[in-house]
């Protein structure tokens, strides 16, 4: 499949306003002013916020009788999908996903992120919160998916994965901080932009690529079936996933992790195309051979709270049962920051959201004046929930809000003490019967990843200090 | 609105308009009773009543000068277009489509648009269409209304991101310069002749 440039700009519908550009974490969108900007897919991390920023729509007043139909064919959507369409948007795996969908000989499994499920709601003109997820995996059903799995137990093994790098590289003397691993576009950024840090970053999958190493490897055994007719698609707030889940190295022996990426976006207009509505359906259960961990739930919706999980779960695995950890509210920069006390150490971390926010932080670790041990980065200006994915917020002086009212419903709803990750009953049965042991051959192979450096010539782009 | 001698309309800065039509969206948004907040939500194909237009070097909205001598409202054999509260207004329900007051517009800023109630599109009686599968909504004039229902007032000046949009009354303007220039005149005089 064509893999360049996820993210693309319509060269009729762009009118050069550079409000995209002008928010560029990587400058990768150039054109002059007043022009049909272009992206560089070299540079592009595909973090997306070019797709939700973007407002030049396609006016009716400005086209000929027609094109519309013509675009939706030309941008692979159904046309039945009534909204606006705007210059800045990312390509989707659509066509794979019907035909996985009718091949008769897949079986088709959707991983859902849990910060897609809140906001899917708004989709349909309601508040963020308003479908439950149970209606959401009702809905999945309903489009055919045979099996659909919750995305916070692969959050819990990669949690359990990072922390584990914490204690073993405290107490080895390696790279400290941990750089956390699950956002692609960060991955993507250090990579091209600070790649002398690849060895700081955590060796673990993103939990979203965990979910589907997992299936292609472990479920597949559970299941009886070959991988090959295994189907994975992730549900994800997140549009550099789909860059991420193309990268060669992300398979299991030859089945890709992920086969095909669907957005909270995508899924509203398969949703509405087969008059499918999710807020009237009987709720269903997420399907248990990889059970969901409630407590996970509202981790990677709100800046902090993988932070503050990943702290806990090293405390446990260092003997200091439900460790406390005091976190501080974010700041101005978009960062906040936790500890925890272990023994005689403590045990600091950094959450930033925005990948502008991100580089002093990084800088002090390319000059070993870090003080963290762990680092949570979040291309996304609030965490997942304002995602490349996400439902895109038509007035600028309304995005704040919505992203607030989007990380607080996930918040409330599932605010529960630590999940344990350690004395897990499903992760450790994984951890035992399956790969033997942590860290050994088989759990590397399918947990863990390896990056490339990829250098860019020019300097990453950092926010301004007012 | 305060009553001012005339109209008010609404001024683009072609120096800070990027030609990012946030204000085309923010016109749709404002005139709806329920907006949408989420691009996915939006049912029906939007329709501004400002236009934004790109030549060449320059970007900038182009919408309805509410003329003291309205060609449109001269025009209009429905009396569907009035002078009203400081601003001319179109009133669709009166309107039959014929193009004229479009014609009429020396700044092309009157469009014609389907209309629609609750996002939907209002399509012709049975009777009068051609079938089913070919029937098209009614398409109506649409012009800028300097937002007469709305608290804020218009929703492009308030939503324009790179503040290009300026709600002007030219009398009251012109009011306040000759006040200035008088007095900047007086001092001057003073200077030279005293």
């Amino acid at each position: 499949m064509n893999t360049d440039g996820f993210i693309q700009i319509d060269q009729e519908l762009c009118t050069g306003c550079r409000h995209c550009g002008d928010n560029c974490p990587v400058q990768a969108i150039s054109g002059e002013p007043k022009k049909p900007q272009s992206v560089s897919a070299d540079r592009c991390v595909a973090c997306g916020q070019c797709v939700q920023i973007c407002s030049a729509f396609d006016s009716i007043f400005d086209e000929p009788w027609g094109r519309r139909s013509e675009r939706l064919h030309e941008r692979v959507m159904p046309q039945s999908v009534t909204e606006p369409l705007f210059a800045a948007h990312d390509r989707n795996f659509l066509p794979e996903i019907n035909a996985a969908l009718i091949e008769r000989n897949l079986r088709t499994v959707v991983h859902c992120d849990t910060s897609v499920i809140g906001p899917l709601a708004e989709e349909f003109g309601l508040r963020a919160g308003s479908i439950k997820p149970g209606q959401a995996v009702a809905a999945l059903r309903k489009l055919g998916f045979h099996r659909v799995y919750s995305n916070t137990f692969s959050v819990g093994i990669a949690i359990l994965e990072q922390a584990r790098e914490i204690a073993e590289r405290v107490q080895k003397g390696g790279n400290l901080p941990v750089i956390n691993s699950s956002c692609p576009a960060v991955v993507r950024f250090i990579e091209q932009s600070f790649p002398e840090l690849i060895h700081f970053l955590s060796g673990c999958r993103s939990p979203r690529q965990i979910a589907g190493s997992v299936t292609k490897a472990y479920l597949a055994e559970q299941l009886k079936t070959d991988p090959g007719y295994l189907f994975n698609v992730s549900l994800a707030s997140c549009t550099a996933h789909k860059l991420e889940a193309t990268r060669s190295e992300l398979r299991v022996g030859e089945h890709r992790d992920i086969d095909a990426v669907l957005t909270g976006r995508e899924l509203a207009w398969l949703l509405k195309h087969y008059d499918i509505e999710p807020f009237l359906l009987e709720e269903s259960e997420f399907d248990q051979e990889l059970p969901p961990i409630d407590e996970l739930r509202k981790v990677f919706c709100h800046i902090g709270d993988v932070a503050q999980a990943v702290l806990e779960t090293t405390g446990e695995l260092l003997g200091v049962d439900q460790a406390a950890v005091e976190c501080s509210a974010a700041d101005g920069g978009g960062a906040c920051f936790s500890k925890v006390r272990i023994g005689d150490g403590e045990y600091a971390a950094a959450s930033v959201s925005g990948l502008q926010n991100a580089v002093p932080f990084l800088e002090a670790v390319r000059k070993g004046e870090s003080s963290f041990r762990y680092l949570e980065l979040m291309a996304c200006p609030l965490g997942c929930v304002s995602g490349g994915g996400q439902p895109k917020v038509l007035l600028p002086e309304r995005r704040k809000p919505i992203y607030a009212m989007r990380a607080n419903s996930t918040a409330l709803a599932f605010a529960k003490p630590g999940a344990r990750l350690s004395a897990n009953a499903a992760i450790s049965h994984l951890y035992e019967d399956f790969f033997g042991k942590p860290y050994g051959d088989k759990s590397n192979h399918i947990l863990q990843t390896r990056y490339v450096e990829r250098s860019l010539e020019v300097q990453p782009v950092q926010a301004n200090s007012s | 609105m305060k009553l001012e001698r005339l109209n008010s309309f609404i001024l683009a800065d072609t120096e800070k308009c990027v030609g990012c039509r946030t204000c085309e969206i923010a016109c749709v948004l404002g005139h709806m009773a329920v907006p949408p907040e989420v691009a996915g939500e939006v049912n029906a194909r939007l329709t501004p009543r400002l236009f934004v237009v790109s030549a060449g070097e320059v970007t900038a909205p182009v919408m309805c000068r509410h003329c003291e001598d309205a060609p449109c409202a001269n025009v209009c054999k429905m009396s569907a277009i009035s002078r009203a509260d400081g601003r001319v207004l179109l009133d669709t329900e009166r309107c039959v489509g014929c193009h004229l007051c479009m014609m009429a517009c020396p700044f092309g800023a009157i469009e014609f648009a389907p209309l629609s109630r609750d996002a939907a599109p209002i399509y012709p009686t049975a009777a009068k269409s051609s079938g089913e599968k070919n029937r098209t909504a009614i398409y109506r004039a649409t012009k800028c209304d300097l937002c007469n229902d709305r608290v804020d007032g218009p929703a492009c000046v308030s939503n324009c991101p790179e503040k290009a949009l300026v709600l002007v009354n030219a009398a009251a303007a012109t009011r306040r310069r000759r006040n200035e220039a008088a007095l900047e005149l007086l001092a001057e005089q003073n200077a030279v002749w005293v």
